[in-house]
């Protein structure tokens, strides 16, 4: 394995710790949801990889292990653990993995989050009860005149 | 040489411009700073929209940095000022929540003994409110108990599971609610297509129900003659003395390609926003204006209100789908907008009830806090989280203050080397305690429509949207810069027509009221044109 792909193998584990896929909600895995493409058209890659090289590090000193060999339960302690020691790094690599994610179309179809950008068709919102206006008729005039 | 110059394209400019050219004999010029966008290529257009909120469709110019924004310096502020400069100017981001004032806004002194009373009342305003309202298309229900009647509006935004849930919680207390108002279409109107409930208006609408001025103004404006120069940034506006007074003869600009012009022009007519027109007019300084244009009495760019405003959010347990639909307009409560012995604070307050996040805002936002959790468990957390929440933002009236203003910025400059601004604002304890008793209301309300309370929270810092006050209207020249008709005191042929001659500034979005005002006194400039440019340098 060259480099890069060794690269690419700690990256999709690290995506896929955060957000693995869920089977019953038919939603992917980040790797599947194309996350790291999103990270690279959007100029991430080296908050991730900074990031990548931090969970590295704690792997190695709090579990005595290398990244790719932890198991995926000491995987997500190791992210919480790095939360924990280096909040903001963490925090602003996790969250351009949510990001991406959640800027997936396979996702947000799955979500069944509404109509997709760019927005063929539209959602359909069902028509209003205004009898629970009657209420406030009944009260009658709130404003002030002058 | 031009009849009339209006400098900017924005809510006001875009107004003024229709209103003066139904009379087809005047020569009128639109400058605009900012670019003509394609609504094709607004960020809706695209899968990950919500990004774009973030970056290039900010509401905030130093985060956007386009080339037509300035710089303006926040740090002595508690809100963070917004705008947005481009053709159309921030009608292109705002969410279309289009109220009304009230009657009571204009005669704040009178009533409580706070602010100043306009020169104007609300029923001078009144047939231009209709008019504007037929104009951009205006969507709600007449018959509001907190107003006047409305005579006639498009049929109301749907308000969704999400707003129906409210609306029951409003009942249950026994408060005031009713559907927004909204600059929204939904039903085809003015040419535009009607709204589909994407839910993203505020980063541009690609379907076009959203009124933005580019698509209900300008259109019409420009059939009936106007000339619209996009990119083309007014620097200053140059003045002469004739028989003793002063009076407008044009103005310089920089055009896209950096070159300098003189535009000379019978009528001046300034829509800049509530910053961007007190910045042209500090700049633009003359021997006899030695401290800004109409700034002799050191008016110009104090009195800034930007409505602090306060967030509640709650979380339901059922899926409201409360991210469809226009994001920004569903139902408002004007229950304590008034005046009340009991409180410790005078004037009032609107709750704006907002429509749930959208998927990448829940994400982000909820990991933050430390409710979204990673790895296993989070999509299940997701899935609870997504759809089931509803905020209420809470607006407060917003009294003018001398110290809250803005300022030149001389050490940082646009990309012309014009000052940006530097803005000084604070909260006064009416303020403070306004926002403190809308958050428990809302906390309330929340909690009466079965949800539970999950953030609140009061000053939001980036919401300086709604800018007024910096060139205040009035009687007396001492303490006012324009008259009742937005003629500046001191310059005949010299009109500002926008937010910032607000006099107080209620405690609804400003839109609708500054394009009622922005008619009123083009109607009295198109009325007595000859009058005031008979002592123009022709």
């Amino acid at each position: 394995m060259n480099e890069f792909d060794a690269y690419l193998s700690d990256l999709n584990l690290l995506l896929d710790a955060v957000l693995p896929g869920d089977e019953t909600l038919g939603l992917p895995s980040a790797s599947q949801a194309g996350v790291t493409s999103f990270l690279q058209s959007q100029g991430h890659l080296p908050l991730i990889l900074e990031y990548l090289e931090n969970l590295k590090v704690v792997a190695r000193q709090k579990y005595q292990n290398s990244w790719d060999g932890l198991d995926m339960v000491i995987r997500l302690e190791c992210i919480e653990s790095s939360r924990r020691s280096h909040m903001k790094l963490a925090n602003n690599a996790i969250c351009q993995l949510l990001r991406g994610y959640y800027s997936s179309e396979t996702v947000l179809v799955q979500l069944n989050a509404g109509s997709i950008p760019p927005f063929p068709t539209g959602n359909v919102l069902k028509d209003n009860d205004w009898d629970l206006l009657e209420s406030v008729f009944e009260r009658g005039q709130i404003y002030r005149t002058v | 040489m031009l009849d009339v110059l209006i400098i900017g394209s924005g809510a006001s400019g875009a107004a003024a411009a229709w209103y003066l050219s139904r009379d087809s004999n005047l020569k009128i010029l639109c400058l605009e700073q900012g670019v003509r966008l394609d609504p094709i290529k607004y960020p809706t257009s695209r899968v990950n929209w919500e990004l774009d909120r973030e970056n290039t469709a900010s509401s905030d110019p130093n985060v956007r940095r386009n080339k037509a924004d300035y710089p303006i310096d926040c740090s002595n502020s508690a809100v963070s000022l917004a705008n947005f400069n481009g053709f159309g100017g921030s009608t292109i981001l705002y969410s279309g929540h289009f109220p009304r004032f009230h009657p009571s806004d204009f005669a704040t002194h009178s009533l409580d003994q706070v602010g100043d009373d306009w020169p104007l009342t609300y029923n001078d305003l009144e047939p231009y409110f209709q008019l504007n309202e037929r104009m951009m298309g205006i969507s709600g229900l007449v018959g509001d108990t907190a107003y006047p009647d409305y005579l006639s509006l498009l049929p109301p935004v749907p308000i969704g599971e999400g707003g129906e849930t409210l609306a029951r919680g409003f009942n249950t207390l026994g408060w005031h609610w009713w559907p927004s108002y909204a600059a929204i279409n939904t039903k085809a109107h003015g040419g535009r297509a009607p709204c589909i409930n994407l839910g993203p208006c505020n980063t541009g609408c690609s379907q076009g129900a959203k009124a933005s001025v580019d698509l209900t103004y300008w259109p019409l404006a420009i059939k009936q003659g106007v000339e619209v120069r996009t990119g083309c940034q007014v620097v200053h506006i140059e003045t002469h003395t004739q028989n003793g007074k002063d009076r407008v003869s044009g103005v310089w600009y920089i055009d896209d390609l950096g070159n300098k012009h003189f535009a000379a022009s019978k009528v001046v007519v300034v829509a800049a926003s509530g910053i961007g027109t007190p910045r042209l007019l500090l700049q633009s300084k003359s021997e006899r204006f030695p401290n800004g244009l109409l700034n002799n009495h050191d008016v110009v760019g104090r009195n800034l209100m930007v409505h602090p405003l306060a967030y509640v959010e709650g979380q339901f347990d059922s899926n409201l789908k409360s991210s469809l639909g226009p994001q920004g307009c569903c139902i408002l409560s004007q229950e304590f907008y008034e005046t009340r012995p009991e409180h410790d604070f005078v004037r009032g307050y609107t709750l704006q009830i907002l429509r749930g996040s959208a998927p990448v805002e829940t994400a982000v936002k909820n990991f933050t806090v430390r409710r979204l959790p990673i790895g296993s468990e989070h999509h299940q957390y997701f899935n609870k989280l997504f759809n089931h929440n509803m905020g209420i933002a809470v607006i407060t009236e917003d009294l003018p203050e001398w110290e809250n203003r803005v300022q030149l910025d001389l050490k940082n400059l646009d990309l012309n080397g014009m000052p940006g601004l530097i803005c000084n604002y604070h909260l006064s304890t009416n303020t403070k305690n306004m926002l403190k008793h809308g958050i428990e209301r809302s906390k309330e309300v929340i909690k009466a429509s079965g949800g539970k309370v999950t953030y609140s929270f009061g000053p939001v810092r980036h919401t300086g949207w709604h800018l007024m006050g910096t060139t205040r209207m009035g009687v007396n020249p001492k303490n006012s810069v324009v008259n009742s008709f937005g003629q500046a005191h001191d310059i005949a042929n010299l009109f500002i027509v926008d937010s910032s001659i607000f006099v107080t500034s209620g405690a609804v979005n400003p839109v609708a009221t500054a394009q009622a005002l922005t008619l009123h006194c083009c109607n009295y400039l198109q009325k007595y044109f000859t009058d005031i440019t008979s002592s123009s340098n022709e």
